[in-house]
């Protein structure tokens, strides 16, 4: 499902957080959004799903405006992967996942058998059938990480969000999510991911955008936009503290 | 006991909720009669038969009908109250040590019903005067943490700690001016369910019945709301209409329930944690079968109250504050030996 971000702007109060920006996201494509901490890839996120109210510009799925949908209409299109999603009380990995289904239901209505076959499939596409009846709160990091991607999936929407949904995991977790999102996205899944790992972008997204001092820079493929030169302007990076190789494409980092 | 407990925590939620609710039933089975049959007047199980059949003698009858029937009922009813307000402020708050009173609702209660047993208003004004004090301390909190899309859960806390404070501090004032009033106050706060009839009943199961059914409602969406405010929204939950629905239904009939019978303390701590802790944190289930855990432990305790009763009866919310505490303490280790989450 093809997103477009018409002139968008929005701030906490007096503070301007995102200024007229715009970009479109085709259908099937992985989208990047990086920039340095606090520069509102998470508040791009929240306006991208309709949590925050936007000042001006407009959002819209497929020529739908997003303003004029309700909540639950919203989450039948576009789900989303929080970060460092909390779990104080122990619901199991299956109740989890099976919150996916809710914007597909009235709020008294109970799951029918396609729901749970959906809610099946996507434990076993997460590799999580054998944690299914685990509570939350016994897991790792990245097995928790793994069951809100897995929720995401069972919400069977076009547009995914993901807020950093491979922070703080370790390899195995990484490739994990990462490789159930791209098999996802090549069936038609359009997937925008804040991503902090030049790297991970590298190996992951199609296009990229940085956002900084409230500007879209992008987008763009990541060789036309990994560059010495924007890195140290939108990251303000000490000259010499990162090289990044043409062949194969990757950005290492210096310790001074 | 522990391989017991063990046992039941094997099974899956649906089958332990079956026994949970089977125990608690059986429990109300056991301890209606006892109530009946509890307190000052010496009546038998006959006695009780004959007078609800209407073939009692006139004596027996006003003790059954009219003292003992609506006590129990409203033990029952002040019980369920306080626990599913409990699991909803729990919830919401996502703390598992919040309770009904978090917000400052019991002060502002007990500030209301102290004003009018000052101001010499009769008794049958009290839970009016009790609620209004509850509204004005609820819409303060609600004010005090609604700002920037608030009503988050650390700023609710805050907000009730803070008017919590100002309401004990102007009853405290009231206290120390009330002169005769003083025992009257103080007996009205400890939380007792003597001397409630009839019209306390009716007066409350209105509240209780709106608040109860708007829970229940809105509970689905407190599971959701409880993973995180992103992850609510994501989920289609309009997370601040939905909060402040909860708030209203939750407070609403934690207030009315202080309304009618003072401040009993821990019912609706102890029982939505131990609740969450056998039957897992799906808040519709939890909500129901707190409901009747509360309405057992609350008649239980008035019982008791009743059955100790020397030279003047002891207010429940002393027994249950005493057998709370140590039971809640049992809880704590028991988590805490389990190594576990198990909220």
């Amino acid at each position: 499902m093809k997103l477009s971000v018409n002139d968008i702007s929005f701030s906490y109060g007096a503070i301007p957080i995102l200024d007229q920006i715009s970009f479109q996201v085709d259908k099937g494509a992985i989208f990047g959004l990086l920039g340095p901490n606090g520069a509102g890839k998470s508040t791009m996120l929240r306006v991208l799903n309709g949590q925050l109210q936007l000042k001006s510009g407009d959002i819209s799925i497929e020529n739908n405006n997003i303003s004029d949908m309700t909540v639950r209409q919203i989450a039948r299109n576009i789900a989303t992967v929080p970060q460092n999603p909390k779990a104080i009380f122990g619901f199991t990995v299956r109740q989890i996942v099976t919150m996916g289904r809710r914007p597909h239901h009235s709020i008294m209505s109970s799951l029918a058998k396609k729901d749970i076959e959906i809610v099946d499939q996507a434990l076993c596409d997460c590799g999580l059938q054998h944690l299914a009846e685990r509570p939350i709160t016994e897991l790792s990091g990245g097995e928790a990480q793994l069951t809100f991607v897995a929720r995401a999936l069972a919400q069977k929407t076009e547009t995914l969000l993901l807020d950093e949904a491979t922070s703080n995991l370790d390899i195995n977790h990484t490739t994990t999510i990462l490789s159930i999102i791209k098999q996802r996205a090549a069936k038609g899944l359009t997937v925008i991911s804040v991503v902090h790992d030049l790297n991970t972008a590298i190996a992951f997204c199609d296009k990229i955008a940085f956002i900084s001092d409230g500007k879209l820079i992008g987008p763009a493929t990541t060789q036309e936009l990994i560059t010495t030169e924007i890195i140290s302007n939108v990251y303000k990076t000490k000259p010499g503290s990162i090289k990044i190789h043409k062949d194969p494409f990757f950005v290492e980092s210096h310790l001074s | 006991m522990k391989i017991a407990i063990n046992n039941i925590h094997d099974r899956t939620e649906k089958q332990r909720t079956r026994i949970v609710l089977l125990l608690l039933l059986m429990a109300l089975l056991i301890i209606i009669p006892i109530a009946f049959i509890t307190g000052s007047a010496h009546l038998g199980l006959k006695d009780v038969f004959y007078s609800l059949c209407g073939n009692a003698s006139s004596m027996t009858n006003l003790v059954i009908v009219n003292i003992r029937f609506p006590r129990i009922l409203l033990a029952m009813l002040v019980g369920a109250a306080l626990a599913t307000a409990g699991v909803v402020f729990q919830g919401l708050l996502t703390n598992p040590l919040a309770g009904p009173f978090t917000l400052g609702i019991s002060s502002g209660a007990a500030f209301g019903a102290s004003l009018a047993i000052l101001a010499g208003l009769s008794t049958w004004l009290l839970p009016f005067a009790g609620l209004l004090g509850a509204a004005l301390a609820l819409l303060s909190v609600m004010l005090l943490s609604g700002r920037n899309g608030g009503l988050q859960p650390r700023t609710l806390i805050l907000a009730g700690i803070v008017i919590g404070s100002i309401f004990s501090a102007a009853l405290s004032l009231i206290k120390s001016l009330s002169g005769e009033s003083l025992s009257s106050i103080v007996f009205w706060i400890m939380g007792s369910l003597s001397s409630r009839g009839w019209l306390e009943v009716r007066l409350f199961i209105p509240y209780l019945i709106i608040g109860v059914v708007g829970m229940a409602i809105c509970a689905r969406d407190l599971d959701y709301i409880c993973l995180g405010d992103d992850h609510a929204h994501s989920l289609g939950v309009d997370v601040v209409a939905t909060r402040r629905l909860l708030i209203f239904f939750a407070a609403m009939t934690a207030a009315a329930a202080v309304s009618v019978s003072g401040i009993i303390g821990f019912v609706g701590l102890v029982v939505p944690h131990a609740m969450r802790m056998i039957l897992g944190p799906s808040h519709r289930r939890l909500l129901l079968i707190s409901a009747l855990a509360g309405a057992v432990l609350l008649l239980a305790a008035d019982t008791l109250a009743r059955a100790l009763s020397y030279n003047g009866e002891i207010p429940v919310g002393v027994i249950t504050s005493l057998l709370g505490g140590p039971f809640f303490c049992f809880l704590l280790t028991r988590r805490q030996s389990s190594g576990g989450s198990g909220i």
